[in-house]
């Protein structure tokens, strides 16, 4: 229906003895050189992605241009669009790009940011799990050595961890352990002013 | 204790004539000065009137907060919050600290606290800290438009952090601090671009408007119950027994707390040297997945969680990892019949 009325609307603007096909290549045409109208573009696309004898003077139009402007390369490959749709054809159909926000997730005015933040900063946290034993440490016992020299952790945050290992008890729970870790910190240490500024600043460090 | 101390003093001095220093061409560093200065900053920090504006760094990270604390007849107070990002303040009154920081309102009552508040006592800790850590005084510095005296807290071993200080040539308040790690690299920096003594701080400076709540203290506006952080309880009994600590490291404190909803009993074990602080936490795994194994890092903060008959064991402290590391490993849950 929409393919009539822009043949309809197109018609007076060109001469009236041309047949349809001289529209569809004109318009093909000054598409391919980037001078179709806006208004036309869509329409012309949405013909486009359904009319094969479109897509076949598409290409072909496209291939004319190359060639007019010297970039033909020294192999060509005809059937690559078919290729191409035939591989999109065989894919699984993709995720879900906007995935729904968990359940508890509920940011407040203000703190939407933060709350995103610690998020990945809990993520974060999961990160080394595979060095459940740490064999180094036997031999820190009694002696006590200076400990070696060891590599830093990385100060990371991983975001491929799945989203399905955060929950919010896991979240508030280790969030609370560190809060009251600073919270009984300051009140021990000759430097009793850091700790307050780790509480505030490390909510937004990630 | 004395020849201990002055054992201390003598290692401090050999050291630092060992030691090139190449910030000033002052009189040998004096590890006796350097202690000075920092019974001056204790003082300073803890009793003066002050509005300030700082930067905070941790690692790539850079924020502005500013802070605001008072000292009078009816205690202290202190109002801190951050100037970006997402609004976070911590409000310290006398003894109890409410935290305003995003998805946490928590208050912590300070009645249940087993120390004394502020002020410490400030030649017994500083006593305690010479035995693991070298004081130096490395030279001189502007900050903040003010001159300030530099002073080095190096550790004697590699189980805790060091700290340089700039502290007010003036009064002793600190206006820079840099936590440094094994290799001397800052890992957390603090430096006030902005510090104003006064003589009195008005009241409204302590009202929270960002986040509309009024700080005053809990005696006049009771606070929300439910932002109560979980009401600890002193613990005299425990099953748990931390096997290896660095040296100097002595508990502070043995809580249990559990969350409001009656889940998750926690013991919470402090330790502190007088300068770092270890928080060992204990949580029993019911058919939860454990929340950390191995090593994380916040910020300057060294986190090590490993699971102990069938409990979260969370080590987490402003330490080198390797600090929090060993004592995880060391934590071990005997029968109540062992304990003494």
């Amino acid at each position: 229906m929409a393919d009539k009325t822009a043949e309809q609307t197109l018609a007076p603007t060109v001469s009236g003895t041309t047949s349809p096909i001289d529209i569809i290549a004109s318009q093909l045409s000054a598409m391919v050189d980037g001078e179709l109208a806006d208004e036309e573009i869509a329409l012309a696309l949405r013909r486009l992605s359904r009319d094969s004898d479109w897509q076949g003077r598409w290409e072909r139009y496209h291939l004319i241009s190359d060639a007019m402007q010297g970039h033909i390369p020294a192999a060509l490959d005809t059937r690559f669009t078919t290729r191409i749709h035939q591989a999109v054809a065989n894919e699984p159909p993709p995720l879900s790009i906007a995935r729904p926000l968990p359940s508890w997730y509920k940011p407040v005015t203000g703190f939407a940011l933060a709350a995103s933040v610690v998020l990945v900063a809990l993520f974060g946290l999961k990160l080394n799990q595979s060095n459940a034993t740490f064999p180094p440490v036997a031999s820190l016992t009694a002696t006590i050595p200076a400990p070696a020299t060891a590599s830093l952790p990385a100060e990371v945050v991983a975001l491929t961890q799945p989203a399905a290992n955060a929950s919010e008890p896991v979240e508030a729970r280790l969030n609370s352990y560190l809060v009251n870790h600073n919270g009984y910190a300051s009140r021990n240490s000759v430097n009793g002013m850091l700790p307050y500024v780790r509480m505030v600043g490390y909510q937004v460090n990630r | 204790m004395k020849q201990k101390f002055l054992l201390c003093a003598t290692l401090a001095l050999t050291a630092n004539s060992l030691s090139p220093i190449g910030w000033a061409q002052s009189p040998p560093p004096a590890a006796e000065e350097a202690r000075h200065w920092l019974e001056r900053m204790i003082h300073a920090t803890q009793t003066l009137n002050y509005e300030g504006t700082f930067v905070y760094i941790q690692g790539p990270h850079v924020e502005s907060m500013r802070i605001i604390h008072s000292s009078t007849a009816s205690g202290e107070r202190q109002r801190l919050f951050s100037l970006n990002g997402p609004p976070r303040e911590v409000v310290m009154v006398n003894n109890s600290i409410v935290c305003l920081l995003p998805q946490q309102q928590a208050t912590f009552p300070g009645g249940d606290y087993q120390n004394s508040p502020f002020p410490v006592s400030i030649p017994r800790e500083l006593g305690r800290l010479e035995n693991h850590y070298v004081f130096e005084i490395l030279g001189q510095d502007r900050i903040a438009g003010l001159e300030t005296r530099v002073i080095a807290i190096k550790p004697r071993d590699a189980w805790r952090f060091g700290y340089r200080l700039w502290l007010d040539e003036h009064n002793g308040m600190v206006l820079r601090s840099a936590l440094l790690n094994e290799q001397d690299q800052p890992v957390e920096q603090l430096m006030f671009t902005d510090l104003q003594v006064k003589p009195h701080i008005d009241e409204s400076a302590f009202q929270s408007s960002a986040l509309a709540l009024n700080t005053a203290p809990a005696s006049t506006n009771p606070i929300n119950p439910n932002m109560l952080a979980p009401a600890g309880e002193p613990m005299k009994e425990s099953t748990w027994q931390v096997g290896s600590l660095p040296e100097g490291f002595v508990k502070v404190l043995h809580n249990r707390f559990t969350e409001a909803s009656g889940q998750h009993p926690t013991e919470h074990l402090v330790f502190s040297d007088s300068l770092a602080t270890i928080s060992v936490f204990l949580e029993k795994l019911e058919d939860d997945p454990p929340l950390l194994q191995g090593e994380s890092r916040f910020g300057s903060m060294n986190a090590f969680g490993t699971v102990v008959a069938g409990h979260q064991v969370l080590v987490v402290g402003e330490v080198p990892a390797a600090t929090v590391q060993r004592i995880a490993a060391s934590i071990q849950q005997v029968s109540k019949g062992d304990k003494p």
